[in-house]
């Protein structure tokens, strides 16, 4: 083993933020996204961005994070979490959205069986209502385009919690738009 | 195989992540159970409209720019981040940290000099000069990675429409055979962060890497930055939408390019979103 240099260095200095900026910057889209649909609100994702960002600077190895799109998305995860934590004493999110999901196999009539294009907004709507434990596996997987071994990485879940998570949120998906049976006949668009 | 395993492995088989062992059981057993298919076909449709719905969140650019500022750029020695990024320790909870913006705005007119707070990073000298890096390096990285293209057809029809949902604006995608510009297809790359749409035409044996995005700037007519090396690089402002080419063709077939392009008409564009 050899003795690492210290990295204080300005040129090291210059030469991590290129990293960075070659690294982890093209991210950057998905970082917003998963911030996006954990923080539900424009200014709190942009909260969860800027300080997942900040932590992102001051925590970057060269070539020290293997996934570094799974790396950066974790950190925006945890921030979350972190920044949710600290609002001790507004609504709980979570509680919000068990008010909402009473709705759950209700309202459901026959025309909101199908799904078609029109549904996006109310599908969104239901992801969006989705209990943090389901979105955010859901949202990896479905807009993130993570593999489970990345989800599991991100979340520190094992696998097997990542695909009964998953199956569950989409579970709660099909009845919270009330299941999707009738869209065959406009499959078609 | 019990159908609560299978209920479990249906996504797993959606999602690509079920081993040949388990497809293979998998499939005996939807076979025989009428149920178990119709939830895999349930999922698939869900799946399917989830895709559908899914939304282009498009990062506000004042928030990009916010971020973007807030690092040490590679190109701009004077960047005046590493103070920020330790005093900021967020102790509060997230709706006051409205101070923090504040901060980087500051930052902000520090590196722009300015204080339009509006300009566009692009607009910057230096940034400018770290964009014509990054154009660089993606031209070259496609053509070293045998990654120049994500959709591969000579058709316009079909690239602009392969765009669609993977960007959250519709990039110009325009037929210039007439000119002796050869469309070859498209794909998605990334510049300062962002992502844009990358057109790919060739003239003899010469790639053509058109990169494109959104700018409100003014329409400007083509600049050419010098790559090099023996690349010429041109771009311009037209229409709403920002265009950097690059490629190993001389100046004079450069503007020949830019020329065509700014020619010929236009798609029409779906209306904004």
């Amino acid at each position: 083993m050899h003795a690492v240099p210290p990295t204080t260095t300005p040129h090291r200095d210059a030469s991590r933020s290129l990293h960075f900026e070659q690294n982890v910057l093209p991210h950057l889209d998905a970082a917003y996204g998963l911030a996006r649909w954990l923080a539900r609100v424009e200014h709190d994702a942009e909260d969860v961005l800027q300080e997942a960002m900040l932590r992102a600077y001051r925590y970057y190895v060269v070539g020290g994070h293997g996934n570094v799109r799974a790396w950066l998305l974790a950190i925006v995860r945890n921030t979350f979490y972190t920044l949710r934590a600290q609002v001790a004493d507004a609504p709980a999110l979570d509680e919000f959205d068990e008010a909402i999901h009473g709705n759950d196999g209700d309202g459901s009539t026959p025309e909101s069986l199908l799904l078609r294009d029109a549904d996006a907004r109310q599908l969104r709507d239901a992801i969006e209502q989705l209990p943090v434990e389901f979105r955010e596996v859901l949202v990896l997987r479905e807009f993130e385009e993570c593999s489970y071994k990345d989800i599991a990485d991100i979340t520190g879940l094992k696998m097997g919690t990542v695909m009964s998570r998953l199956a569950r949120a989409r579970e709660r998906l099909a009845r919270a738009v009330g299941g999707v049976e009738g869209g065959q006949q406009h499959a078609m668009q | 195989m019990q159908c609560s395993d299978a209920r479990l492995l249906v996504h797993a088989y959606l999602d690509n992540e079920l081993d040949a062992g388990d497809s293979v059981r998998l499939a005996r057993h939807l076979a025989d159970c009428p149920a178990c298919a119709a939830e895999l076909k349930r999922m698939q449709q869900l799946r399917n409209a989830i895709q559908r719905a899914k939304p282009s969140y498009a990062m506000p650019d004042a928030l990009r720019m916010r971020v973007l500022a807030a690092f040490p750029s590679s190109a701009s020695e004077s960047a005046p981040a590493p103070e920020i990024v330790q005093r900021i320790t967020p102790r509060s909870p997230m709706h006051s940290w409205r101070v923090f913006p504040v901060a980087l705005a500051a930052s902000v007119l520090l590196l722009f000099g300015g204080g339009e707070m509006g300009i566009a990073w692009q607009r910057n000298a230096s940034a400018t000069t770290a964009l014509t890096e990054e154009v660089m390096s993606n031209h070259l990285r496609s053509l070293q990675s045998q990654h120049l293209t994500d959709v591969l057809t000579s058709d316009r029809h079909t690239v602009k429409p392969w765009f669609d949902g993977k960007l959250e604006f519709s990039p110009q995608v325009r037929d210039l055979d007439a000119a002796g510009f050869v469309l070859v297809g498209g794909r998605l790359d990334v510049l300062r962060g962002r992502r844009v749409a990358a057109i790919v035409y060739r003239r003899r044996l010469h790639e053509i890497n058109l990169f494109e995005w959104p700018d409100s700037a003014a329409n400007a007519t083509p600049v050419h930055a010098d790559a090099g090396d023996g690349y010429t690089m041109t771009h311009w402002v037209q229409d709403g939408m920002a265009y950097w080419a690059v490629s190993s063709l001389n100046r004079a077939e450069m503007d020949d390019f830019a020329t065509a392009f700014r020619a010929s008409p236009a798609l029409p564009v779906p209306a904004g979103r």
